[in-house]
C-alpha cells in the first residue's frame, strides 16, 4: 500500500502538471512498472467499491422452465397474463449445487433473451 | 340556501364541466390509493380539495359508490363493450349514477385501464422475479486445463427478489456451450409463448 501510495502521487503529478503531455510522459514509464501500478491501482479500487466482484461467481449448469397464466386473484376476478418460471441450476465455487428460481413477464422474458442472443455474438466475435 | 345546495348536489351528480373534473379528480384520486399505493390521499383530503362544499357524508358516499363501481370494473378488467354494457345498466337503476357521471367513468377507464391493470398484476406476484440484468463478457487467461486459455465468458450478474424486498445479487458464468444450452431453452419457451398467445 505504501509502495501504491507513492506511485499514485507521482502518476497524479505527471498527469495534472501538463494535461496535455500526459501520454508522452506516461510513455516514459517502464511498461511492465506502469503494468505494476494499474495492478495496484485495481486492487485499490476493488476494496474501495464494493459490488460485484463481492458476490461468488458461480457456474450455471442447466435451466428448468414453465410457462403459466394467472387467471384471477383476491384483488383481480380477471387477471388473465401469462409468465414464465424458471429454475437455474447452479454450482457455487465449492461445487455445491442449488437451485435459483424466478418469475419473469413476457415482456421481461423478451429482452432476457434478447440479452443471451447478443451474448452470444459477442462470444463469437471475440 | 336552496340554490347553493342544488348547486352542490348538481357537482356531486357530476353535473357540468365542474362536476365533471371534479368526478374525474376523484376516481384518479381513489384509484391512487386503492392501486397506486398512494395512501397519502385520504377521504378528508379529497373532500376538501375537490368537493369543498358538500357535506362529509354526501361526499363518502359519492366515495364509496365510485369507488366500488370502479373497483368491478378493474376486477373484471371491462373491455370497451363491456364497459359500456355495465354503465348503461348503473344509469337505469335505482340508486344508480347519471348519464354525466357514467360518461366520467368511462373516459376515466379508458384513459387508465392498461396502468390499473399492470398495478394489479403487480399486486400478485409474489414470488422470486428478476429485477435486473448486466451482463459482459472476458477472456479467461488462466485455467487449470491448457485448452481454456484465451476462452471467451460472459459473466451475468443477475438481480433477483420479491417485490418491495431486498435483492440476491447471482453472478453467472457462460461459455460459448452454455450460452448455446440456454437459448436453446429459450427458443423453446418462446415458441410456448406463442402458442399460448394464438389461442387465448
Amino acid at each position: 500500500m505504501m509502495v501504491f501510495e507513492g506511485f499514485a502521487s507521482d502518476l497524479s503529478y505527471l498527469c495534472l502538471s501538463d494535461v496535455g503531455g500526459a501520454a508522452d510522459k506516461i510513455s516514459l514509464i517502464p511498461q511492465d512498472f506502469f503494468a505494476e501500478l494499474c495492478e495496484q491501482i485495481i486492487q485499490h479500487l476493488n476494496h474501495k467499491i464494493p459490488g460485484v466482484n463481492t458476490v461468488e461467481l458461480c457456474q450455471f449448469v442447466d435451466i428448468k422452465w414453465k410457462l403459466g397464466v394467472a387467471m384471477s386473484s383476491d384483488t383481480c376476478r380477471s387477471l388473465k397474463y401469462p409468465y414464465v418460471t424458471v429454475t437455474l441450476k447452479v454450482a457455487d465455487p465449492s461445487g455445491q449445487i442449488t437451485d435459483k428460481t424466478f418469475e419473469m413477464t413476457i415482456p421481461q422474458f423478451k429482452n432476457f433473451f434478447r440479452q443471451f442472443k447478443e451474448m452470444a455474438a459477442v462470444l463469437e466475435t471475440v | 340556501m336552496a340554490d347553493q345546495q342544488q348547486q352542490q348536489q348538481q357537482q356531486a351528480a357530476g353535473a357540468g364541466s365542474e362536476g365533471c373534473k371534479a368526478l374525474g379528480a376523484l376516481l384518479s384520486g381513489i384509484a391512487q390509493a386503492a392501486y397506486h399505493g398512494n395512501a397519502a390521499l385520504t377521504a378528508e383530503l379529497l373532500r376538501g380539495q375537490l368537493y369543498p362544499e358538500a357535506a362529509p357524508e354526501e361526499f363518502a358516499a359519492l366515495r364509496a359508490k365510485m369507488g366500488g363501481l370502479l373497483q368491478s370494473i378493474a376486477s373484471a378488467d371491462m373491455d370497451l363493450n363491456q364497459l359500456e354494457a355495465f354503465l348503461t345498466a348503473q344509469t337505469k337503476k335505482q340508486g344508480g349514477i347519471t348519464s354525466d357521471q357514467a360518461a366520467v367513468l368511462a373516459k376515466f377507464w379508458k384513459n387508465h385501464r392498461v396502468k390499473i391493470h399492470e398495478s394489479l398484476v403487480n399486486q400478485s406476484r409474489w414470488d422470486n422475479v428478476l429485477k435486473n440484468m448486466n451482463w459482459r463478457v472476458d477472456l479467461k487467461s488462466q485455467s487449470r486445463h491448457i485448452d481454456q486459455i484465451n476462452t471467451p465468458v460472459a459473466i451475468v450478474e443477475m438481480e433477483l427478489g420479491k417485490n418491495g424486498q431486498e435483492s440476491e445479487f447471482l453472478c453467472l458464468e457462460f461459455d460459448e456451450a452454455k450460452v448455446s444450452q440456454m437459448l436453446k431453452n429459450l427458443s423453446e419457451i418462446e415458441e410456448s409463448m406463442t402458442a399460448l398467445t394464438q389461442t387465448t
